[in-house]
Formats: C-alpha cells, structure tokens, sequence
C-alpha cells in the first residue's frame, strides 16, 4: 500500500516540474514572438520611403538601389519577407527588377548558405525564400534537399520553390520525377507546382503524355486542364483504354470538354465506352455536337444503364433541335415508367416546364461573347507585340 | 471491506494514470505532427492557390433549421470565401419560422426549374430549389423537417461538385480555410476521404462584415471555460489522432468530404445526435473492410468561429446531447472494440473512446466514492484521498499547458500577452467544477439515451453582434447594402 | 507680405531656370527635371551645403540650386537626370536630414511635365504646396491636383491594402484620378458617389461577393458608362466567362503586369 503511494507521490513531482518546465517556455515563446512583431513593425516604418521608391520606379529604365543605409541582419530578414511579397505578386520587368535588387543585396547569397544548414527547418526556410527570389543558382541544392525530405506537405514545397526558380527544362524535369516517385497521386497539386514555371515545359509534358508510366501520364493529363498540347488528340484517345481507369476517365475529360477538337465519331464510340463516368462525359459533349449520327447515338444512349448518362443524353437530345425533341418526346410517351421515359420526361419538364426567358438569355451569350472576344483579341496582341520585342 | 474500498480505489488512480499516459502519449505526437503540417501551411501561397484550376470544386451544404435571425449575415460570409469554384447549398429544413423567405428575398431569388436531382442517398424529398443567376454560387433547397442528417443528404443529392463540405448554419469560415483543407486534399487526393477543420470559440471576438478582425478572449465564464476545452481537443487531441490515422470525429461545424464514399457509405445516419462521429465511423469501417488505402486528416490551420453557449441551460443541454451520441455510436459499433482487423481505430481508437470517453464518468466516480468511502472508515488516511485529487489535477493541466505551448508554437492566434495569463489562469479554475459538471452531463446524457429522449433539446440562436462591452456594433443584420 | 513676395520669387526662379535650359540648352531633346524641395528650419546652411555636396558626388551632371534662406528652403533642379535617380537622391537626403536638421525638416518631390515652360502656374502650386507641408518623416511626391471634370477617375477595389496602395499610386502619377475601396460595400457607395470612368475590382471581396458587386454595378450603370475590369487570382475559365456574362469589360488575373493593366485601362477610356 505504501508504494503503491509512493509511486503516484514521484508522478505528482514529475508532473508538477513539466508543468514548471512548461509554462517557463510558453511565456518565454510569447514575450519573443511579442518581440519580434514589434520589431517587424519598426523595421517597416523606418524603410516606408525606400518601398515607395522601390514601388513609384519600377517601370522605368533605371537600376533600383538598396536603401541608402545597410540594413541590419534583423532588418534585411523583415525587408526580404516584403520584396518576396512583391516579386510573388507582380510580373514581366517589374519582378525582373526587383530579383536583381535582391541579388544586389546579397539575400540570395545569405539564403544560399542557408541552405547548408544542418537543421531541416532552416534549410525549408532557405529554399522557400530561394524560390521566392527566382534564383537559379540555389536549384542543385533545392534538388538535394528535395530527395531528402519525407514525401508530405514539405517536398511541396521545395518542389514549387523549385519550377520557380529552374532556368533550365532539365532541373524541372528532374523535379517532376522527383516528385512523381513520391507515393501520394498529387498529379493536380504536381501540375499547378509546374505553372510557376516560366518555361516552356510543353515538350516535357508531350514526352510524359507519350510514355508507359501513369503517374507521367496522369501529371501530364493534369497539367493539360490549363494548356493544351498540339497533337493530342489521338494519344488521348489512345488513352480512354489505359489499364488504369484514373488515367481514362481524365483522359475522356480532356477529349469531351468544350473546346477540343474530337471527331463526331469518337464521341459516339465514347458514348459506349465501359466505364460510366465516361458514356456521361461523351453524352453531355455530344449536346455541343452537330452531326448525323448524332441523335441515333443519343436515342439508345437513353436506355443506359447509369442514370448520369441517361440524363445527359436526354439533355443532349434536347439540344439537337426538332430531331432530337421528337426523339425525347417518343422516348417520354413510349417508355411507360422504365428509365428511359424517365430521363426524358425530366429533361422535357426543364425544358419547357417554365421559363420564358429562354430567349434573352441567347441575348446576353452573343453580347458577353462579343466583349470578351474583344479583351481576347487585345490580349493576343499585346503577346504578339510582346513576343516581337 | 477497508481493503476492498482501497484497492479499487488504487486501481482507479492506476487507470487515471493510464488515461493520462495515452493523453501525454496523443499530445507527443500532436507535437510531432504539428511539424509538417505547420510548415506546410505557412510556405504555402494560398493566395495564388486559390485562383488556381487545379483546386478541387466543392459543394458547401449548410443545413438551417429556424436560423432567420442569422441565416443572411451567414450566407453572406460563406459567399465571400477566397476560394474560385464552391456553391453554397443551404438546405430549408422545415423551418417554421421565416428562413426560407428571409433568404429569398434577401437574394432575390426564384425557383429553378431547370434541376433534376437525382437521389443517391435517400432523403426527405426536396420540394424546390430557388436560384439567382446574380448570386451564381447559391442554391437554396426547400424541404419538409427531417433532421440535419437528413438535410445534409439531401444537399447532397443536389451538390454538384466532388467534394462537400457540411458546415453549421452559425459557423463563420475564414476567408481561407476552404483553401487551406483544399491543399490538404490536394496533397494525397486518392487516399484522402475526409477532413477535419479547426472549431475556434467566437465569444469576445471582434466581428464585421462576417469577418473576425480581433481575436480576444471571451469574457463570459462559461465561453472561457470551452475555449480551453475545444484548445485542448483540437490541438492536443485531434493532431495527435489523425497523425496516426485513428480520428474518430470530424466536426459536424466544419468538415470536409469526398462525395463518392460518403454516397458509398450511405450517407449520414438520420433521426440521432451523433453524426458528425458517425460518418466518419463508417468511412473507417468502410475503406477498412475493403482494404483501400485511406486517411481521415486533420487541418489545424484552417478556422471555422463558432458560438459558444453563454448560458448553463444551453451547455447542459448541447453536452447531454453529445453524451446521448457518443453512447450510441459506441453501442452500435462495438464490433470494432479491439478488433485487429480494424488496425488502429478497432485496437485504439474505440477502446479509448469507449473506456476513456463514453465510461470515464462511472470509473472516475466509483473511484472517488470508493475513497471517500475508504477515507471516511479510516481518517488517518486521507492523504490518499488528496492524492488522487492532486493526480487528476496535475493531468488536466500538464495536458493544458501542453496544448496552449503548442497553440503558441504554431498557430499564436491570441497575441496579447493578458491573454496566456488568462488562459493559464482558468485551465486551473476547471477543475473546480466545470470537468465535474461535464461528467454530471455525460452521464444525464446517458440516462437520457436510456430512457429513449430524442429531442434535440434547447438551442437559441444569437446574432453574430459579439463585441466587447461598450463598443457600438458595426455588424448589419439582413437586407441589402 | 514679406513670406509672400519671397515665395513668388522661389517660384519664378525656378520657372525662369526651366526656361532657360529649354531656349538656350538642346532643343531637340526633352527637358527632363526633377525638383526636389527641402526645407530646413534649424541648419540651413548646414543643410544646403550637405545637399550640394551630394548632388556633386552623386550625379556628374551639375544642378540648379535656388536657395531661399527667408523661407529656410531650397529648390534643387536636377536636369537631364532619370526621375528614379532624383527619387533615390531624396532617399539620401533624406538620410542626412535626420542627422543634422533636428526633426524639422520637409522633403518634396517633384517631376516636370512636358510643356512646364508653358505653364508657370505648376510651379507656382508646387511650391504654395510645399510651403503648407509640415515637418514630416516622409518624403512626399506632388501630384497636381486637377478639377473632376479634368481627369479620368479609376475607382479600384480591393482588399489587399498593399496592392491598393501601389495601384493608387501608379495611377496617380499617371495622372487618373483614383478612389479606392477596401471592401464592396465601400466600393459600390463611391460608385454612387462619383460615377468613375473604370472600376478595377477584385472578385475576392468581403461584404458583399465579387459577382453580386459586379451585377449591382451593372444595375447602377446599365447603359456601361463606367467600364469594368477585374483585376484578380482566379484564373479558371469558368470564372472569366461568368464575369463577361455580368458584363465586366476585361478580366486581367494575378499575378500581373503592372505596364498591362495600365494598358488594358486606357484602352478602355
């Protein structure tokens, strides 16, 4: 009995010093981050005019100057959190600038050693400050450090300071692979990573598109929501048969979105396609489409098994004029309450179930069109321009 | 007699120990979890992420039950999320007072004849769907009455995204927690089927424009004591959990999903409390069962301000529900008690749910009467009685001061300095009755479970007017600006 | 009267000073000058001497110095010389100022406009400004004020207070007339108020939401006097068409080219 007591007598002591322990750090933490914003704080005020000046001369000719009087070490982290602020939230020359006022001022060499650090946290640090600066020189070491992170949240990271800052395809390349060998499908977070980039990654994607190995494809199917790939289009139909079904119903996707330039026939075999996903997507595609086959294709689409592709179908038919409506209105009338008529009767129901509005609706499509072919029209000048320069 | 007294009350003291030991044990890993997650948070640029294609769309489903005091100012906020593809779904669900009118003429919205839903998850019928073009993002769902599971089905037998999010009809979201539990998914999509965001106490806040622009302790004691509490299990707890993939609740205020598994599981469990922690036990049955690679996460970084009950009447009431929920949830899955086949949940996630949580009242008090009992035959030995006091006292705290470190080291939400004093200064008072009165509601919550009480018992909704003391409030309340 | 007099004559000699180099200097080549006035109320002396100094080190090309003890000013022309470099030579004067002149002191910045030989009223606003400035940290830049009806008025909301403040900035000193908004609501009322020529506007807004904004404006302005343009980080396709349904007038996403949207808004007016 008495050591029974005795042991919860030492557990009350050595919980009674961690919670000593404890609060001595939690307090101490707090005066410093307390200290540190106030500093953050001072430093910013004391550097106002020099950002104004940064900011008020970015578009002319002129070098930009560090501020006339060094900063402290202290100081130079609060001014570089700022810069990387600006360069993160500008383009073309202006962010040109100010990465040069950033190598002027010695940050990336600081950074640079940075990275050597033995502790990962300081090293995670350098490399996401590295690739906020854009600078190539730190690229052999971010790789590095890249291979030696556990996959997770922090190879994100690296990966992305990475497309920032590689001037070559071959660093974003290695990346890339890098990343893919890590285990989590994070095709889509891979291939935003990759839009950092400003070089032209087109050719590696094509490569990746044409390969055997689906986490390339898959990285290469994502990447392709945002940039389309010349000549495509046969590899992606190659694709809807892959083994692996992620890798066809993303292919189907890319084929069936508005805007690609699939053949007529494709779609319809599409509209047969074993998986279901993929008969919704060709069904709801083939309402864009126009061509013979068409409303033939639809009509037996409607007896699908999956009520997504029905209803697309039926969608689809009512898009294709009076063939197709005649066609919704047969399949309504003859199918008692099989699915079919269902499908049918719901999309006949949207149609003309209410709203006579129907017609400006096409109105306000042609005028919004209309303007937003003009800013598309400016805009591929001002590349063309850009591109002549 | 004596001896008998003593040694379950030992055995009392041994199992206090033996909780605490799991408690220290999930808050060591909270530590180590905090690490990757932390940094992953803070070099993310989620700004830029936000605008990005890559980003999954997802469906927000607010279910509202005779919210019309506060339902505009909510629905407003949730519009304004730094995110570029979400619909806000808010499900009607039968409310008698005026929701569903206050909404529609709040948006000036109409019924949509143009949607066919299709029920994948059986619910309560929806009676119609009313839409305006101006607000693109916003469906509102009108029902008959069938509970929040139920609307929530129903939302997403609407929802047309692949990801849903269930969220309170009096949470208010951060303009970038949507982003930050995107990032999450993004990082392991195939394996990830659910998302557990982070509920912070609102009270004492400074709110405008459905924004928390200071954070400040709340200044009633009933808030203050929860705000710790929901520290403590947030941080101390969840991290912990989800860093070895055994979380066993998502947050019914703020969670996120992936639409195909819910479906697949059946949707949520209708006409009970409790399923918030039910889905996500049948998620892990599920993808366990079928040997799917999967994971329950965590997000701590992303914010989601409720309000806490102010009153003992509302408290009560929302903990003897949470008690009814937990006994059932734990009764009609007691399969998976130490059941190897199910990894870690079965072998320590619903043990310890069930012997620390669900049964940590009756232990905690046959222990003490045990010793009163003991103390009161034999007086000289009422040191013994101290120090069973002491040992409980000195966990709770370690746990706390533990949880407000790790608050400090990653999240530094309260920045004033009066604010840790406070903080360190009530997670003592706790346990000079409220930790008592919370097993006094475990158990009523029991009774009540027994005794086949279903109400959802008493909640009053408050506007989001939560200012300190004498400041004018700068909160509008319905209509248009 | 005296102050007066005095302040006519820092005026007119810096306008004489501008003149001649436009008459007798190269014709054929722009005039460029950047003015920067310091006042210094204790060290005057000190200060004007400090600053020629400077000058003499830092530029090869020489200055126009028009002291004028009276006012405890003095109006440095600096010809020939590109406006980032007279900017950054304010920065060191800055610099020596808080050393020597005690707290009391002014800095200005001021940039010639073409056609200045023609206009001796700039200068004469130049310097009255100068004049009511207090003794401050900061170094200001001048902006002409112009009357409503002169310039072209950009309203811009956003909430990004960093990127608001630099908008503001470039504009004004392209000489737009700039309102900005930190959140919808503030933004739809200076609509209201002052029916701007071009909205830029974030669809990320608190209060009200992007898309709710841009139909009220609409609502406020159907037949488009003021055009619109969002100036945002959502960069999918589906957001662009829905904005150019709600009849924006150009979409520019973030991160951006400040030259490109400067563009984009003249095109517009």
């Amino acid at each position: 009995m008495y050591s029974n007591l005795q042991i919860a007598h030492y557990y009350i002591v050595a919980v009674t010093a961690l919670i000593a322990a404890g609060l001595a750090v939690l307090f101490t933490l707090k005066y410093s981050n307390i200290r540190k914003r106030k500093l953050a704080e001072q430093v910013s005020a004391k550097y106002e005019d020099w950002f104004t000046y940064l900011l008020a001369n970015l578009d002319g000719d002129g070098k930009l100057h560090p501020p006339p009087e060094p900063p402290s070490a202290a100081e130079s982290g609060v001014l570089l959190d700022r810069l990387l602020f600006w360069i993160d939230r500008l383009k073309g020359k202006q962010q040109a600038k100010l990465i040069s006022l950033c190598e002027e001022m010695g940050f990336v060499d600081r950074q640079l050693a940075r990275i050597e650090s033995p502790f990962e946290w300081v090293r995670l640090d350098a490399a996401y400050r590295l690739g906020g600066m854009r600078a190539h020189r730190g690229v052999p070491a971010m790789l590095k450090l890249l291979e030696a992170v556990k996959p997770g949240p922090l190879s994100f990271i690296v990966a992305r300071a990475i497309a920032k800052s590689a001037a070559r395809p071959g660093e974003l390349r290695e990346m890339a692979l890098k990343l893919l060998a890590g285990k989590p499908d994070s095709y889509e977070l891979a291939a935003d990573i990759l839009q950092e980039s400003e070089l032209d990654y087109a050719p590696m994607l094509a490569e990746f598109l044409a390969s055997e190995d689906e986490g390339k494809i898959l990285l290469a199917l994502a990447a392709m929501k945002q940039r389309t790939i010349e000549g495509s289009a046969d590899r992606l139909y190659e694709l809807t048969v892959f083994k692996r079904k992620e890798v066809r119903l993303q292919a189907a996707k890319l084929l069936t979105q508005p805007g690609s330039d699939v053949s007529p026939e494709r779609l319809e075999a599409l509209l047969f396609h074993r998986d279901g996903e993929v008969r919704a997507m060709a069904a709801e595609a083939l309402g864009r489409v126009d061509a013979s086959g068409t409303v033939a294709a639809l009509r037996v689409a409607l007896n699908d098994e999956e009520w997504h592709v029905r209803y697309h179908s039926a969608k689809s038919l009512a898009r294709q004029g009076e063939a197709g409506l005649a066609a919704l209105r047969l399949a309504a009338a003859e199918g008692e309450d099989g699915p079919a008529a269902e499908a049918a009767r719901a999309v006949l129901r949207e149609r003309f179930g209410g709203d006579p509005s129907a017609g400006e609706e096409a109105e306000k499509g042609s005028e919004s069109a209309k303007r937003f072919a003009a800013s598309a029209a400016f805009f591929e000048r001002k590349t063309e321009l850009a591109n002549e320069n | 007699m004596r001896e008998l007294l003593l040694g379950y009350g030992t055995v009392i003291m041994y199992y206090v120990m033996a909780v605490s030991l799991i408690y220290f044990t999930l808050m060591f890993l909270s530590y180590r979890g905090i690490y990757s997650m932390i940094k992953g948070a803070v070099y993310s640029r989620f700004q830029s992420l936000s605008g990005s294609a890559h980003a999954p769309p997802v469906s927000l489903l607010v279910p509202a039950y005779n919210e019309e005091l506060t339902i505009i100012e909510n629905v407003k906020s949730l519009l304004t999320l730094n995110y570029h593809t979400y619909e806000v779904i808010v499900i009607n669900d039968g409310s008698k007072d005026n929701t569903l009118q206050v909404l529609i003429d709040a948006f000036e919205l109409k019924p949509k004849t143009d949607e066919t839903v299709h029920y994948a998850i059986d619910s309560t019928k929806i009676k119609a769907v009313y839409y305006n073009p101006a607000h693109p993002n916003l469906y509102v769902v009108d029902k008959n009455n069938g509970g929040k599971a139920d609307s929530l089905n129903a939302g997403i037998n609407l929802s047309h995204y692949p990801l849903i999010c269930s969220i309170d009809a009096d949470s208010l979201l951060e303009k970038d927690a949507l982003i930050r539990m995107a990032r999450v998914y993004m990082e392991n999509p195939a394996e990830t089927v659910a998302i557990g965001g982070n509920v912070r106490i609102a009270n004492g806040c400074v709110i405008r424009d459905g924004d928390v622009k200071d954070v400040r302790l709340p200044r009633k004691i009933w808030p203050m004591f929860q705000t710790l509490e929901y520290l403590k299990a947030f941080l101390g707890g969840r991290i912990g959990w989800s860093h070895i993939n055994g979380l066993i609740i998502v947050s019914g205020a703020f969670g996120m999903f992936r639409k195909d598994y819910v479906v697949k599981v059946g949707g949520y469990r209708e006409g009970y409390p409790g399923e918030d922690m039910n889905i996500i036990i049948k998620l892990h049955r599920y993808m366990l069962k079928n040997k799917l690679p999967y994971r329950v996460a965590y997000c701590p970084d992303a914010v989601c301000w409720t309000q806490a009950p102010d009153t003992y009447r509302i408290l009560s009431s929302q903990r003897k529900r949470w008690g009814r929920g937990n006994l059932k949830n734990m009764l009609e899955n007691r399969d998976l008690f130490l059941n190897p086949k199910y990894k870690v949940f079965g072998l320590l996630t619903v043990p310890y749910n069930v012997l620390f949580e669900t049964l940590n009242p009756y232990f905690k008090l046959t222990g003490l009467l045990a010793l009163i009992g003991y103390v009161a035959m034999d007086m000289t030995h009422w040191p013994i009685l101290l120090t069973f006091a002491a040992i409980n006292f000195l966990n709770g705290y370690l746990l706390a001061v533990g949880s407000l470190l790790l608050e400090e080291l990653a999240f530094r939400r309260y920045p004033r300095m009066r604010d840790t004093l406070k903080m360190v200064g009530f997670a003592a008072l706790m346990f000079l009755g409220y930790y008592q009165l919370g097993v006094l509601w475990r158990l009523q919550g029991h009774i009540e479970f027994l005794r086949k009480n279903n109400s959802w018992g008493v909640m009053t909704r408050q506007s989001w007017n939560q200012e300190p003391i004498g400041k004018p409030s700068t909160v509008t309340t319905g209509g248009e600006a | 009267m005296n102050n007066v007099s005095a302040v006519r004559k820092l005026n007119d000699r810096m306008y004489q000073a501008v003149l001649e180099k436009f008459w007798f200097g190269d014709r054929k080549k722009p005039v460029s000058c950047g003015i920067l006035l310091v006042r210094s109320v204790h060290a005057y002396d000190e200060m004007l001497a400090a600053v020629r100094g400077l000058i003499e080190t830092e530029r090869r090309l020489p200055a126009e110095v028009l002291a004028d003890p009276a006012g405890r000013q003095a109006a440095f022309l600096l010809f020939d010389s590109p406006w980032s470099e007279t900017h950054y030579l304010a920065l060191m004067v800055k610099g020596l100022l808080k050393n020597i002149a005690d707290g009391e002191y002014a800095v200005m910045l001021a940039r010639v406009k073409d056609r200045a030989e023609r206009n001796p009223q700039w200068f004469e606003e130049v310097v009255e400004l100068f004049e009511q400035l207090p003794a401050t940290e900061e170094i200001v830049l001048f902006h002409e004020r112009k009357a409503a009806t002169e310039s072209q008025s950009v309203l811009l909301v956003d909430g990004d207070e960093e990127v608001r403040g630099y908008l503001q900035l470039r504009l004004k000193m392209k000489g737009y007339r700039v309102l900005a908004a930190r959140d919808g609501r503030q933004g739809l009322d200076l609509f209201r108020r002052e029916k701007p020529d071009v909205v830029v506007t974030d669809l990320n807004l608190s209060g009200i939401d992007g898309y709710h904004l841009l139909t009220r404006l609409r609502g406020e302005d159907p037949d488009a006097g003021s055009k619109i343009v969002v100036f945002t980080d959502n960069r999918v396709e589906e957001a662009k068409r829905k904005c150019f349904e709600l009849g924006v007038d150009d979409y520019v996403t973030k991160p951006f080219s400040p030259a490109d949207l400067e563009a984009r808004i003249e095109r517009l007016l």
